[in-house]
């Protein structure tokens, strides 16, 4: 049967109405009113609306990457291993990472108290950050490694001792300068030492700040304070309390598209921030607090056992603002539809005009907060039967764009106790129990109505898809929310995990041989506990969800087989039995308590066989090792262009493989001149086909199931796999050092799309397509090489007074052009890869760090 | 260095003073920027605004001296079925108003446009005025006004080009006892909410005026509803596209269309129209008596329809072949008529078109009493030919089945093609 024929759009824009355009928000007024002409591409036009609502993901790896990006971690301290100190200092900044393992797979323990956090897996270092000077006993091993405090993970652990006790006695002060994240640090720090009443004190604070950081935009502002004091009771017991805290706020830096680094010829743009009346205001804030206590029992059972025993709490607030908006344009200066490459094809003559105004007025590539002010004022509504109450009206100026602040605050407390017993001269036994209980609380505040009377909490996207309005509501006990600064919305639950882990661990020494064993046997549970009831989920949102059990369990042994005390060969191997972690097991928290199918532990197997030298002016080691990690899962939400709608998406089966060498050498070439090469050679690649289940985030509904994700031999993305140092140190007699080191850095990959990678992608393609390679081929970033220098001196005065000079200088070849991180965009178009490009973040060109202290 | 003699003594107070030294805030508090006014300027009514547009000799006006029109939204971009394209009217005439970028206007709104940046032209007739940046051209006055729609017929609305829809053109309209055709009524949604493409439906009403066009986007929310069945009332934007009248419906919940359809439009009973390329699809069987010779689905161009042809390997077949209906319950129906229509070519027998009252579904037509109707057939080459209406009324009960018989022998056999096969209340 025939069907009428469709007509044309019935109102039409005319092209000429370009010229007269006259506005105040220059990027996006202009860009909006080429607007397609074409029934079919009007239609897309309209699904894009949906694209650009705000979408709110946060995963476990986009934290940790951010966070990569702007902290660079405490493995700084490192230990006196070439290898491990040079991975840490000189190729942290390029995100390299030991053996491409992530942060869940190193413990990082604080006085015995493991603090990686249980629903993410990693630990949060900017927790402890600018603690420097009482965070130094740090005792790191990497890989596969015997432990005395815990079943340590494949990456190994790091141990920071802050038991006042073992601080150095004396005033240290030392003020820093910087044109990194931060411009000046200043530290105090004073330790008692163990005075005769038997008490320790130490205490130390400082802060770091920037009015603005390396990227232009961003700020720093961070306090910290730290006290411990402990008390031997007699020669067998000692306790001790330790408590502190870095209140850290930040004014982050966003990834961006090569297009907008070419246009403002800056590899650091940064589209976070605006100009409000004349000044810088970022628009993504981290604000963190999270003060931390630890009880520490230390007893001595009898001449071969002690017992360590420890109680710990540690609770407060993270979180990070963004720009929010309701029907209204997308404030963001980068969005793909104002760039000229958008354009370029269609019309170009405006992607002309688009790239002067981007390359030259500042206003129009950043966000133009006056503007967002200037729209929320003016923009009176009435909210009917507000509250959820019938006949109650509320009539204002509703915001059409907000700040709001994301929320992952946090408590948890736990119980730690391990006993060492020295069975004989060649032998001995560990034995340790620990139990958590953590809750992360997930919301969102308003933060800032830009000059609005209120936000209204329901969500845009539903409010189009569903005619009945319950649908769009967020809490559906309290409908039509009308919130303001302060006010939660959005979403509200916790995030519940409990732990509890026992291990054991055997070891015994002859004059050539040593070997150890262990194994651990826990238990961990979740569920999310949901605080409202989701319009579009009202019957799995509110109250206690599914709790999701694992039983876990690793087994681990090595040996040591020393060919004199100068040469040794050592040999590791694991596996381990491990839950999913709690933050990427969900497919989309915020709404629902639902579980990415498929859902198991994870195992894994790692070996590493090593050959260690420690000649008095030759030392190193050469590393082989293999790790496996298989049954991972994974979850995103991102505006799928197919479906064209948000979507869950989420894989199971994942599993990787990384192998690779670590080599570290470093000879006294001289009596002052040392010399030291570090090669890391990895490969780190997909070795399955997971499982995609793809779900509308609206409603749940499985729009695609067990999709073949065809990602064996992709590259685990986001770090170098191949890095290598040479360095040449010169130590004067005369108390001053300095040091010149060539990084070289290659095989950094971004992260696999998935879904690029599948038959649906693939669809009608050819091999001979150009898409076919577009969607397929994995991005692989130039390789690079960066120059460092470091150098110090110290001064006695009076004998009594140490002062010391340090200077470090990074890439002192000030390469700006070395791409270390980033990742691929989610959101793809299949005819045309390039629309949405990746995203990526450079290495800082040149910076120094130059720290003047004093100890007395 | 000399003031760090005394060690012991000063260690808490440097620590303290160097705390406090550094205690310089830098957190910053923002300014809110001042407040920016729209100008105001000469005030026009919508009737003037369209005015300007003849005085410019239906050329694009552009507005650059400080102007504003007041008016009240009628139709915004809620329920998902205008985009970026909405109405608005005042006391003297209505306009289409065509956004920069999608939100922010809701019905009921009363609003201050400031013209200086927008244009005023016509497409296909619609005068519009575009590139109205929301945030920038438009003060909110006052929520929640209320528009009362102006009720029209059909007949009143039917012509585009008289005197701009008798100076309705974007006004908000209801229009009374109205029902869509019965072909659309039966079995069709709004819109094709998959593809979400904009699709038009056609409204009839009792007197016979023309069918007005509605017209819905496949990202209207209610786009994958079905359309109501029957006659009632709608609340709409009236709008053209050239010289064709169109209607948009602004709100779904404004649609109240369930009393009794117009005499003589009833919905059918049974439609078989093959569109899913499938011959037994909703209970259709059919059975061969003698040959092997079956009914298949086929398709011309976009029309798909049920063909048979005993012309097979190069030679005539003998063959009796049946395409019988599922049973049909006509016991409350009072004036059943059956109606379909057939394409045929060649010679042979004519197809024939039984009705029974007793046939039990399954078995050989020949278990049951049949009753030859008389049809308007296809006289060839395939020219499609309406059968005409056949009374069904003496047949009136609750187990009715219609066959069509072909039959063909060895030396000759028409090719039949058969479509759109209804029983529907005359």
């Amino acid at each position: 049967m025939t069907r009428s024929s469709a007509h044309r759009p019935h109102c039409r824009l005319t092209r000429a109405t370009l010229v007269f355009a006259t506005s105040v928000l220059p990027v996006a007024t202009l860009l909006a009113q080429v607007t397609d002409t074409t029934g079919s591409a009007a239609d897309t036009a309209r699904a894009e609306l949906r694209a650009q609502l705000p979408v709110h993901t946060v995963t476990a790896s986009d934290l940790e990457s951010e966070l990569g990006s702007q902290d660079i971690s405490g493995i700084l301290q490192s230990s006196r291993d070439i290898f491990s100190s040079t991975a840490g200092y000189s190729f942290g900044p390029a995100r390299f990472r030991i053996r491409g393992l992530d942060g869940e797979n190193n413990d990082v323990l604080i006085n015995g108290i493991q603090v990686n956090d249980p629903e993410a897996g990693w630990a949060t270092w900017s927790q402890w950050g600018g603690l420097n000077d009482v965070t130094r006993n740090t005792e790191i091993r990497t890989g596969n490694t015997a432990s005395r405090y815990l079943f340590s993970g494949i990456g190994g652990y790091s141990a920071i001792d802050v038991r006042a006790s073992g601080m150095r006695k004396g005033l240290r002060v030392s003020y820093a300068l910087s044109n990194r994240s931060y411009d000046h640090r200043v530290m105090a720090t004073w330790s008692s030492g163990l005075l005769k009443s038997g008490w320790a004190f130490s205490i130390s604070g400082s802060r770091r700040w920037a009015e603005e950081g390396y990227v232009e935009g961003t700020f720093y502002d961070a306090w910290a304070y730290f006290l411990s004091a402990e008390k031997r009771l007699s020669d067998r017991h000692t306790i001790g309390l330790v408590a502190f805290a870095a209140p850290l706020r930040v004014g982050r830096q966003g990834l961006a598209t090569e297009e907008t680094h070419l246009l403002t010829n800056n590899n650091y743009y940064n589209p976070y921030w605006g100009f409000q009346s004349g000044e810088k205001r970022n628009a993504r804030i981290s604000t963190d607090n999270k003060p931390m206590f630890i009880l520490r029992d230390d007893y001595q059972l009898d001449d071969r056992t002690k017992l360590t025993t420890s109680l710990h709490y540690t609770f407060g607030r993270d979180g990070v603002t963004g720009l929010n908006w309701y029907d209204a344009a997308d404030p963001r200066p980068d969005y793909y539809r104002y760039l000229p490459s958008y354009y370029t094809v269609t019309d170009p003559a405006y992607a002309s005009t688009l790239t002067t105004l981007w390359e030259e007025d500042p206003a129009a590539r950043q966000i133009d907060w006056d503007q967002l002010y200037f729209a929320n004022r003016k923009n009176l509504f009435t909210v009917q039967n507000a509250d959820g109450i019938a006949g109650y009206n509320v009539t204002g100026d509703r915001s059409k764009y907000i700040v709001e602040d994301v929320r992952n605050d946090l408590r948890r407390m736990g119980v730690n106790a391990v006993a060492v017993r020295n069975m004989n001269a060649r032998s001995d036994l560990t034995a340790g129990v620990s139990f958590i209980d953590h809750v992360t609380h997930n919301y969102k505040l308003v933060d800032d109505l830009l000059g609005g009377d209120f936000w209204v909490d329901v969500d845009q996207f539903a409010e189009q898809d569903f005619s009945d309005p319950s649908v769009a509501q967020n809490d559906l006990g309290t409908p039509n929310h009308v919130v303001r600064e302060g006010d939660r919305f959005g979403w509200d639950y916790d995030m519940h995990v409990r732990e509890l882990k026992g291990f054991a661990q055997y070891e015994v020494r002859w004059s050539h041989l040593e070997l150890y064993a262990a194994g651990m046997l826990g238990c961990k549970r979740f569920w999310r506990e949901g605080f409202t009831r989701n319009g579009r989920f009202p019957d799995n949102s509110l109250g206690n969800g599914d709790m999701h059990k694992f039983l876990q369990y690793g087994l681990k042994g090595g040996a040591v087989y020393k060919f004199s005390g100068r040469h040794y060969v050592t040999a590791n191997a694991a596996y381990l039995d491990r839950p999913p972690q709690p933050r990427n097991a969900y497919v989309s928290p915020r709404t629902r308590d639902e579980v990415v199918p498929g859902l198991t532990t994870e195992k894994v197997t790692s070996a590493d066989l090593n050959y260690v030298l420690r000649f008095p002016r030759l030392k190193g080691r050469a590393t082989l090792y293999y790790a496996k990690i298989n049954d991972q899962v994974w979850s995103r939400s991102f505006y799928h262009d197919v479906y064209r709608t948000l979507v869950n998406y989420s894989m199971s089966g994942l599993d990787e493989r990384h192998t690779g060498v670590e080599l570290g050498l470093e000879a006294n070439a001289t009596s002052t001149i040392t010399i030291s090469a570090v090669y890391a050679g990895g490969r780190y690649v997909y070795t399955s086909r997971p499982l995609a289940t793809i779900t509308r985030d609206n409603s749940s509904e499985v729009v695609a199931q067990d999709r073949l994700i065809y990602l064996k031999n992709y590259r685990v993305g986001g770090m170098p796999q191949t890095a290598a140092a040479l360095g040449v140190k010169y130590n004067s007699p005369k108390y001053w050092f300095v040091s010149l080191t060539g990084n070289y850095f290659g095989h950094i990959y971004l992260d696999p799309n998935p879904d690029r990678r599948s038959a649906e992608a693939l669809d009608n393609f050819v091999v001979d397509d150009p898409q076919w390679h577009d969607l397929l081929d994995q991005t692989r970033l130039d390789d690079g090489v960066t120059l460092d220098l470091f150098g110090g001196k110290s001064w006695m005065i009076q004998r009594k007074y140490r002062l010391a000079l340090t200077v470090s200088i990074s890439n002192i070849l000030d390469n700006t052009d070395l791409a270390v991180g980033g990742y691929e965009q989610l959101r793809y178009e299949r005819t045309d890869v390039d629309k949405f490009p990746p995203k990526l973040g450079y290495l800082y060109g040149r910076t120094y760090f130059i720290m003047l202290g004093l100890s007395l | 260095m000399r003031h760090f003699h005394s060690q012991r003594t000063n260690v808490p107070t440097l620590l303290v003073a160097g705390l406090v030294l550094i205690a310089t805030s830098c957190k910053k508090e923002f300014d809110t920027p001042p407040e920016r006014t729209i100008p105001t300027g000469n005030i026009l009514t919508v009737a003037q605004l369209r005015d300007t547009l003849a005085a410019n000799g239906g050329a694009a006006v552009h507005f650059s001296t400080d102007m504003s029109v007041y008016c009240t939204i009628t139709a915004d971009e809620q329920d998902g079925n205008f985009y970026k394209s909405i109405y608005a009217q005042d006391g003297t005439a209505a306009i289409c108003l065509r956004l920069v970028t999608s939100g922010g206007l809701y019905i009921g709104d009363r609003v201050r446009i400031y013209l200086p940046g927008t244009v005023l032209s016509a497409y296909q007739g619609l005068v519009q005025l575009d590139s109205i940046n929301v945030d920038n051209n438009v003060v909110k006055q006052e929520t929640l006004v209320n528009v009362d729609p102006l009720p029209v017929t059909l007949d009143q609305i039917q012509d585009a080009d008289v005197n701009q829809l008798n100076g309705w053109e974007g006004r908000l309209v209801r229009v009374d006892s109205v029902e869509f055709i019965a072909s659309e009524a039966a079995s069709l949604t709004w819109s094709d909410a998959i593809g979400q493409t904009t699709v038009n439906r056609n409204l009839e009403d009792c007197n016979g005026s023309p069918n007005i066009i509605v017209r819905t986007s496949g990202y209207a929310n209610y786009a994958a509803q079905p359309l109501p069945t029957g006659k009632g009332s709608m609340v709409a934007i009236l709008s053209r596209f050239g010289s064709t009248v169109q209607l948009y419906v602004r709100r779904y919940g404004e649609v109240h269309m369930d009393g009794t359809r117009c005499p003589g439009q009833g919905l059918p009973i049974i439609l078989k129209d093959f569109e899913d390329l499938s011959i037994t699809s909703g209970g259709w069987t059919q059975q061969a008596v003698s040959g092997s010779v079956p009914w298949t689905a086929s398709s011309f161009g976009s029309d798909n329809f049920a063909k048979i042809n005993n012309y097979v390997g190069g030679a005539n077949n003998a063959c009796e072949t049946w395409l019988i209906s599922p049973s049909v319950d006509l016991s409350g129906v009072a004036t059943p008529v059956l109606t379909f229509r057939t394409a045929s070519n060649f010679t042979g027998p004519d197809l024939q078109v039984y009705v029974s009252n007793d046939y039990d579904g399954v078995s050989a037509p020949s278990s049951a009493t049949w009753t030859q109707l008389t049809a308007a057939l296809s006289p060839g080459s395939y020219t499609w030919t309406p059968s005409g209406a056949l009374d069904l009324i003496p047949y009136i009960g609750s187990n009715v089945h219609v066959g069509f018989r072909y039959t063909g022998s060895s030396s000759d056999g028409k090719a039949y093609e058969l479509d759109d096969i209804k029983i529907s209340e005359n």
